[in-house]
């Protein structure tokens, strides 16, 4: 597959003023300059579905704004679908879609319907196409009761699916998302992840995401780039990022009261106690002996077994406990 | 150009059913300009029942610019003023991005997305009327080229009205907000009840080339009075307009490189 993006040594600053008195701020307004992202280069073939993940302020939005041609690259090289996204050329607007979680890009005032008429105006879809394919959507979402109502009369969830619609309208051949399911519901996130996933397998769109919800990322993308303080600490396949951890457990035994005295016991150390709980963090290989010396020795409740969270994974990245790839 | 007359057409649509969403606002607005046009009429047969000429302008004439200069005011604050007040909101809260997305000439679309028609005719026609009426015309003569001068300098000093207050939204792009920067604009509009050539030579070539605002009514009603050369003034209005259209693309696409696109 060929690449679809190609990010050569991208950096993005920021120049914030720093003397804000109302007076002197006018005759000698100083500022700092913030490197929002510094140097970063990576590629994205066609259909991949990239996570972009970092932690807030670490640079990924801009990232994506830049891919976008919302931003004006500082320095280095952008090239989507083969042009430079700042150019904004309409052959190139029309092959990108955004979904931001925390902007609405329909009209609060209008209806989905009439925003939609507007979409396939400015995208030039055939208006035949164009019902049909909101008529699919709609139905696919459960949202065909709201498709005529103002958006500020809607709930977020319904709001935020359409917003989506709005998007992926014009089938965008790259759809960027921006924390796309920031304040649903449960049910709702797990509809639009499934949705965009099955456009990325079928219809062969390639999604670039950021989240802060590993759910998210989980459940839609192939491939994750860590950022961290402008700077890309990670590069490589979901899979492989989890791999060393799959091998980890965490085990949470219940108790009326935790016994006293319960403590790391070999290789398996204790991450979190409560009053009625305790957590051990253990390989696969000495779970079985860690079971067995507990429920031996007290009378357990209950025990939860899990794999270590992907939060978790990251949060060892952004403490340097993996090695940068 | 048949691309852009649908995307306008749509945003007329879009805007209609936009005002209709409020209309309880209606009612106040059209309230708030008749007493504005009331208040601007009591003073002028204040003024004129003191003296008979104001920079050689009798009340008749006087009365016809103010017809201009409202004409000229509700119209182009109509058609534009909410586009400019659209554009730094958005610039502010970071919604501009869905502009930029989309494959639509954003410099157009930012000019021409908001058509308040329901509004303009509310605020207009009612005002427009009043000062018609106030308008002594039989004592008025005109001659049919310095009209059709006129028409053409109206046009022209539309179109840099509107350049200048855009050109004041644009420092948004940089500090994230330019509401009380724009709002100079509304200031600089009362310049339209003061004729032509009340203005000294300096303010005249500041107000209708460094700022030209006053071309719209000023010196479309001096034209039309048969105060002012037409045909002069008409070529250096075209001039004028021009160059702000060459200045207004240029510093858009400046801004939209300092876009820094506001984040939640």
């Amino acid at each position: 597959m060929t690449n679809i993006i190609e990010i050569k040594n991208f950096s993005k600053e920021f120049k914030i003023r720093t003397n804000k008195n109302v007076f002197t701020g006018l005759f000698d307004p100083k500022h700092r300059i913030v490197k929002a992202v510094d140097n970063i280069s990576f590629s994205v073939k066609e259909g991949e579905s990239l996570a972009f993940l970092g932690p807030n302020g670490s640079g990924k939005t801009t990232t994506i704004k830049a891919l976008t041609g919302l931003l004006f690259p500082t320095d280095g090289e952008i090239r989507v679908l083969g042009y430079n996204p700042f150019d904004r050329d309409r052959v190139f607007l029309k092959q990108i879609g955004l979904v931001m979680g925390n902007k609405a890009g329909l009209s609060w005032d209008l209806t989905a319907r009439q925003s939609f008429n507007l979409l396939q105006k400015i995208y030039e879809i055939p208006k035949v196409d164009c019902e049909k394919r909101i008529e699919e959507l709609t139905t696919l979402f459960n949202l065909k009761h709201v498709l005529n109502t103002p958006l500020r009369s809607v709930s977020l969830g319904e709001r935020m699916k359409l917003e989506l619609i709005g998007a992926i309208l014009h089938s965008p051949k790259i759809l960027f998302l921006d924390e796309p399911t920031i304040g649903l519901d449960i049910i709702s996130k797990k509809n639009i992840r499934i949705f965009l996933r099955d456009i990325q397998k079928h219809l062969g769109t390639t999604l670039i995401l950021t989240s802060h919800d590993m759910d998210d990322v989980e459940k839609v993308c192939d491939r994750v780039v860590v950022i961290n303080h402008g700077q890309k600490i990670y590069d490589d396949m979901l899979d492989s990022l989890t791999k060393d951890y799959r091998k980890e457990r965490i085990i949470t035994f219940y108790f009326d009261t935790v016994p006293e005295g319960l403590a790391s016991i070999g290789h398996s150390e204790v991450q979190e106690k409560a009053a009625d709980f305790i957590t051990y963090r253990t390989s696969s290989e000495h779970m079985p002996k860690l079971i067995e010396e507990i429920t031996t020795a007290h009378s357990v409740l209950d025990i939860d077994i899990k794999l270590i969270p992907l939060e978790d994974i990251i949060e060892d990245l952004f403490s340097k406990k993996i090695t940068a790839k | 150009m048949k691309y852009r007359l649908q995307i306008i057409k749509t945003n007329i649509i879009n805007t209609f059913q936009h005002e209709t969403a409020y209309f309880a606002e209606n009612w106040s607005n059209l309230l708030s300009t008749i007493s504005y046009t009331l208040v601007l009429l009591l003073f002028l047969n204040v003024l004129y029942s003191n003296i008979k000429e104001f920079a050689g302008y009798n009340k008749d004439q006087m009365m016809f610019l103010v017809f201009i200069g409202q004409l000229g005011f509700f119209t182009g604050w109509g058609l534009f003023a909410e586009n400019n007040y659209f554009l730094n909101e958005d610039i502010q809260t970071g919604k501009f991005d869905f502009i930029l997305i989309k494959p639509v000439p954003s410099l157009f679309f930012v000019t021409f997305r908001w058509f308040p028609i329901v509004s303009m005719l509310r605020d207009s026609v009612p005002v427009i009327l009043i000062i018609y009426f106030s308008v002594n015309w039989s004592a008025l003569t005109f001659v049919a080229s310095n009209i059709a001068w006129g028409i053409f300098i109206f046009i022209c000093g539309q179109i840099l009205w509107h350049a200048v207050r855009f050109l004041l939204v644009l420092p948004a792009f940089w500090f994230g907000n330019a509401k009380a920067v724009s709002s100079i604009a509304y200031a600089l509009s009362e310049t339209h009840n003061i004729p032509l050539e009340g203005y000294t030579q300096n303010l005249r070539i500041l107000f209708t080339t460094v700022v030209p605002i006053i071309i719209l009514a000023e010196v479309s009603g001096s034209v039309m009075l048969g105060k002012s050369n037409g045909p002069i003034m008409a070529l250096w209005a075209l001039l004028v307009t021009i160059a702000f259209i060459f200045i207004i693309n240029v510093v858009w696409k400046y801004a939209l490189r300092n876009y820094t696109s506001a984040s939640s």
